[in-house]
């Protein structure tokens, strides 16, 4: 038999005991189940994947911390330039301003605004907390920021 | 996806919804176009709508003076914040002209009042989004419910 000694030849299972067939299987067949496993779990989160896609909010909402969006939350301090009839606004409200204490009751502003005749009290309002001169505290009152007001009219 | 979904989706209470949820809460809002100086609830009158920012801005006038300004697409004038058993306890005025989508009261209440995930989500949302914009009120789990 080309040289082989036919006697040293193995069949069946003496030829398994002989070459470590029985650890090769169980590695095999551990490594082809682990690799089952595995694919199945990631399967089964496929639909996680699939609602990110679908709503990117969630997305930011894993990486925005919650500092950012306190952050966020507080009024813009961005500098607007105003036109002129704007900035007379602005000193029409500072002085309404100046009547009231350091916090400002903004409804009461805004009514004492209504009561002395001023034009467009609510867009005005707007217009000053957009520009930060008007900025809230965390007590649900506002404050006058003197240097905002002071860079916005000059 | 229509701006109703979009600006859903932008909000903290509800971008925690998957889609589907989305979906199935856009025919309760109705799109409103608002002026500066409509008022939108009054305080001590029944309470009626909730109302998500979408373009604009919104002045929520708390009791004592106090007050938040609701301004970006998103924010939520509702629940504990506006009402509490069926009465505002918040006059809801508008600052800046733009677009509101408003939601009957009680369509919300009806769906935080059951223990849901969508519930749930929603009330996670609302925790975080009252921390926010109101942290000097408390009890921000109260939903105003009645």
């Amino acid at each position: 038999m080309n040289g082989v000694d036919a006697a040293s030849v193995l069949y069946g299972l003496e030829a398994i005991n002989a070459n470590n067939g029985w650890a090769i299987s169980v590695v095999g067949i551990t490594i082809v189940f682990t690799g089952l496993v595995a694919l199945s779990v990631l399967i089964s989160q496929i639909h996680k994947l699939v609602a990110l896609y679908d709503n990117p909010g969630k997305i930011k909402k894993l990486f925005v911390s919650r500092s950012e969006s306190v952050a966020r939350a507080g009024t813009p301090k961005a500098h607007l330039d105003l036109t002129e009839a704007q900035k007379q606004v602005c000193r029409q409200y500072n002085l309404l301003a100046q009547t009231m204490d350091d916090v400002i009751s903004l409804p009461k502003l805004l009514r004492m605004a209504e009561l002395s005749g001023l034009n467009d009290p609510h867009a005005n309002m707007n217009l000053l907390i957009k520009s930060g001169i008007l900025c809230a505290d965390e007590q649900g009152y506002f404050r006058w920021d003197e240097d905002i007001f002071i860079r916005t009219i000059s | 996806m229509d701006s109703s979904a979009a600006c859903l989706s932008e909000s903290i209470i509800f971008n925690g919804l998957d889609a589907r949820d989305i979906d199935s809460l856009v025919p309760l809002f109705s799109r409103w176009t608002v002026m500066p100086g409509e008022i939108l609830a009054q305080a001590g009158h029944c309470a009626q709508f909730f109302f998500l920012v979408e373009e604009g801005a919104l002045l929520v006038a708390l009791e004592a003076g106090r007050a938040v300004v609701l301004n970006r697409p998103g924010d939520f004038a509702g629940l504990s914040m506006v009402s509490l058993k069926g009465t505002n306890t918040a006059t809801i005025t508008v600052l800046e002209k733009g677009v509101v989508w408003v939601v009957p009261c009680l369509n919300i209440l009806d769906l935080i009042g059951h223990d849901s995930p969508v519930a749930a989500t929603i009330m996670d949302g609302w925790q975080q989004f009252y921390a926010e914009k109101a942290p000097f009120c408390s009890d921000p789990a109260e939903t105003g419910v009645v």
